[in-house]
């Protein structure tokens, strides 16, 4: 997949997007987070891994290399973690086998290859393979073939009404309210979304860690959006942040 | 940025709405961006549609930034890396 020209995947244009003065301020990631991930944008540096030499490496030497290289990984692997399981103490419990997983395998890790989409693959096979069959939770897929709440808002999302004002009181929208219809978003997409729109993966990225077509990850962004957005909007205006003109 | 006011003809609306997330995700190549760079610059009612789609995205970005590991489970991964390790060398 073709990435931006200037080599950021997440190169997203807003300046195209963002009239002037109308969500200038609120439309863009808060602070903290844009200069992460425009100092990273999806794409681990290789540079000490390109150096390293693993044919003579030793115990300590390579769990020296884990802790430096793989470790500073823990709050971003948590955060998908806590996505996944919903649960603080079983996003912990899956961080960590992960990072056991992850250690062990270390010494075939690929030298030059992408550390972070690595680790993601890892903790996303865990929690497929582990997690959820141990909690003996059904894959939650959603359906890719009709979607009623895709047809039932087909309307609203055509006729753009108010939509300007759907957009400010969206983002509005306290993080409670947003972590609520991320939750509700059946696995696969609600995976996909995360890690698209906060880890910045390629749509390449996203089907190596999930192990699926790409074809298959456009579709569930697609529908996970769609169907993120539409909760949102039913939010927003429960909540008394949009008049119910589009309900 | 030049903003004429008549859609030009390098693609459709149709064409641009295809492709909002492609383009918002950083998946659509040059010729294509600059495309729907140049639709978008004379029609007001896609860029809304882009903008909320964009909005959406910022969400999900500004919601799960938050999330930090415990400094306990840091502590406790490096302990349990410990353990693998010892495991290992006693077993040839």
């Amino acid at each position: 997949m073709v990435r931006g020209n200037d080599g950021a995947p997440r190169g997203v244009d807003v300046s195209v997007l963002t009239k002037p003065g109308a969500l200038a301020e609120g439309s863009s990631p808060s602070g903290e987070y844009a200069a992460a991930s425009s100092a990273e944008p999806g794409r681990v540096s290789l540079s000490t891994m390109d150096e390293a030499v693993m044919v003579s490496e030793t115990d300590e030497d390579r769990a020296a290399r884990f802790e430096r290289d793989a470790l500073p990984f823990l709050d971003q692997l948590y955060g998908a973690a806590l996505r996944m399981t919903r649960n603080p103490a079983d996003a912990e419990d899956l961080v960590q086998e992960t990072f056991v997983k992850a250690f062990s395998a270390f010494s075939s890790y690929t030298d030059g290859t992408n550390l972070k989409a690595w680790l993601f693959r890892i903790l996303t096979n865990a929690f497929i393979n582990t997690y959820r069959k141990k909690q003996r939770q059904p894959l939650q897929t959603g359906t890719d073939d009709l979607d009623d709440w895709q047809m039932r808002h087909t309307q609203a999302y055509a006729t753009g009404q108010l939509r300007s004002a759907e957009a400010e009181a969206l983002d509005r929208l306290p993080n409670d309210l947003i972590n609520n219809a991320l939750a509700e978003l059946p696995e696969e997409r609600r995976v996909a979304v995360y890690l698209a729109d906060v880890e910045g993966f390629s749509y390449q990225e996203i089907a190596d860690i999930m192990e699926t077509p790409i074809g298959t990850v456009m579709s569930r962004l697609h529908r996970g959006r769609k169907h993120l957005r539409t909760l949102l909007e039913d939010y927003a205006i429960t909540e008394g942040y949009l008049p119910g003109a589009l309900s | 940025m030049s903003a004429p006011d008549t859609p030009t003809p390098h693609c459709s609306c149709s064409d641009a709405l295809s492709y909002v997330y492609d383009y918002l995700d950083g998946e659509v190549d040059d010729v294509r961006r600059a495309d729907i760079a140049a639709h978008l610059d004379g029609c007001g009612e896609c860029r809304e549609q882009f903008t909320m789609e964009q909005v959406v995205k910022s969400l999900v970005q500004r919601t799960c930034c938050e999330d930090r590991a415990p400094e306990t489970l840091r502590v406790r991964i490096v302990a349990r890396i410990s353990e693998v390790r010892i495991t290992y060398r006693r077993s040839p």
